[in-house]
């Protein structure tokens, strides 16, 4: 009774069984190990790598890993996979022409990785977008806005791409372009500039601010004052150095003018003459 | 700045120029202006010892003397240098002092030690570098610190900027000024390390019998290195 209990139903091939719990296992060491190697590499290389690239490195091993795992287990059940693989070749072509964006985007990744020309955190402009580089993965970057909204941007638009690192360096200028009227002395607003900021707080002492007389503009006298500031404190000095400069040059009657123009007639500075016409 | 300990806990407000110059060194709390600004820090009830430590900055200075000084080969120039101190605020939070605040006496200007792609931030002093120290003519809470310049190159040392770290020096108490413990920089052919930089146990005198107040935050040492001390190495390209 407990043999005919234990026997198996026709319709079970144990061949099929010892197949199948092979794959199981293999499956199930294959995963463990993969766990490992990951977790291995990951502490012998990561430290080497940036943060984007240990991202990478883990999904490279992954993907790789499990295929593997995967073919090795069903090379275990016994499918000929010489004769999957020969008909995939077809499938191979035909997939790889539409895969061709994907695989530029992966070959792309390698590259951006390789060169680091923005890392996890750094700030970015492309295309007119803005934002902190979230994630960088294998096909894509997502970038974070400063209105907090994902933008995707595929590798392969970043390497063709003028990216603008904002983030790479420790310091930044902070440039204010100021007109102000031209009967106002060049050698007092320079001096005026100067000390404005020199008393911001923001305002690095080295490397000395950049003040410069740009030009005789249409309008007005034209100065750049460049200020140099740590990273984290240029929204601040945005802020604060147009709104001192303003107070300042109202403390010492400094004009700001509005574009204008002045109209004279031919004859240099006399009336523009006017004559009244009945009809 | 007030410091209050008030329903088990510390509250302490600070404030930049005079805008509470008419408040009392004594008074009622109620007497204490509503617009005053507060930082609270939990504390039990018998936490009733505080302590106020003079400390340094917390960055390096740049020191400059004005106008620049050449130092012959063989030469050597003393400079008092007087860096700003900050008070460091200790209250006592569960039977422990612990650090509640650090103010700064004087408002510092930030800098930039470095080039334009790495570096350091630090502070630039307002006062210039001295040749000499006197008491009558010395801001109220700077530091002084006497820095021994050495040219031990074969030629002449323009030293107009000097970057300065301040985490070996310890800070000592001598007839109302704070002094430092004294130092000495060599400048030689070879400074491509850095500029060898000596400390002295104790100030120069007349405080080398000065009692220690406050130690070295990152340690005492005997020698050590400073990198591109004189150089203003920022590449201005407009």
């Amino acid at each position: 009774m407990a043999a005919q209990f234990l026997a198996l139903p026709d319709f079970i091939d144990p061949e099929f069984l010892r197949s199948a719990g092979g794959a199981t296992v293999v499956l199930l060491v294959g995963f463990i190990l993969l766990a490992i190697t990951n977790k291995i590499a990951i502490e012998f290389v990561g430290p080497r790598l940036t943060p984007q690239g240990v991202m990478v490195l883990r999904k490279l091993i992954r993907y790789l890993g499990v295929a593997f795992v995967i073919i090795v287990a069903l090379n275990q059940m016994g499918l000929n996979l010489g004769a999957i693989l020969g008909a995939a070749g077809v499938a191979g072509i035909a997939i790889g022409f539409a895969a061709q964006t994907s695989l530029s985007n992966i070959i792309s990744g390698f590259f951006l990785i390789g060169e680091r020309p923005f890392e996890l955190g750094d700030v970015i402009e492309i295309d007119g977008i803005s934002g902190t580089v979230d994630t960088l993965g294998l096909l894509s970057l997502t970038l974070r806005t400063f209105d907090n909204r994902s933008v995707r941007i595929p590798n392969e638009t970043l390497v063709k791409s003028k990216v603008v690192n904002v983030t790479r360096h420790p310091i930044r200028r902070f440039n204010l372009d100021i007109g102000v009227g031209y009967h106002e002395n060049i050698g007092h607003v320079l001096s005026v500039l100067k000390n404005v900021a020199e008393k911001n707080v923001q305002c690095l002492d080295e490397p000395d601010p950049l003040i410069i007389f740009t030009g005789f503009g249409d309008s007005s006298l034209n100065f750049l004052l460049g200020a140099w500031c740590l990273q984290e404190d240029y929204g601040t000095l945005r802020n604060t150095l147009p709104r001192e400069l303003k107070e300042r040059f109202d403390v010492e009657d400094i004009e700001i003018p509005f574009p204008h123009m002045t109209i004279a007639s031919g004859k240099a500075f006399g009336p523009i003459p006017i004559k009244m016409v009945d009809n | 700045m007030v410091i209050l300990h008030r329903h088990e806990e510390w509250r302490i407000s600070s404030w930049e120029g005079d805008q509470f110059a008419e408040l009392p060194l004594e008074g009622e709390i109620r007497d204490l202006p509503s617009s005053l600004e507060w930082r609270r820090w939990d504390g039990g009830a018998g936490d009733l010892e505080f302590q106020l430590r003079p400390s340094f900055p917390e960055y390096p200075v740049i020191a400059k003397p004005k106008p620049a000084l050449t130092i012959s080969p063989g030469g050597h120039a003393l400079f008092y240098i007087g860096i700003p101190a900050s008070l460091e605020v200790y209250g006592q939070c569960d039977g422990t002092l612990r650090k509640l605040a650090s103010l700064s006496t004087d408002s510092l200007s930030k800098s930039w030690h470095g080039d334009r792609s790495a570096g350091q931030v630090c502070y630039a002093l307002r006062t210039r570098a001295r040749r000499s120290f006197d008491p009558s003519d010395w801001p109220e809470h700077d530091i002084v610190v006497a820095v021994d310049l050495k040219n031990e190159s074969s030629e002449a040392f323009l030293f107009d900027r000097l970057f300065l770290d301040l985490g070996h020096f310890s800070i000592f108490n001598h007839e109302g000024h704070l002094w430092s413990n004294a130092c000495q920089i060599r400048i030689s052919e070879d400074d491509e390390d850095g500029n060898d930089i000596t400390y002295a146990p104790n100030p120069l005198d007349p405080a080398s019998d000065a009692p220690e107040i406050a130690t070295a935050q990152a340690g005492k040492a005997r020698r050590s290195k400073i990198g591109s001390a004189f150089t203003s190495v920022i590449d201005i390209i407009h």
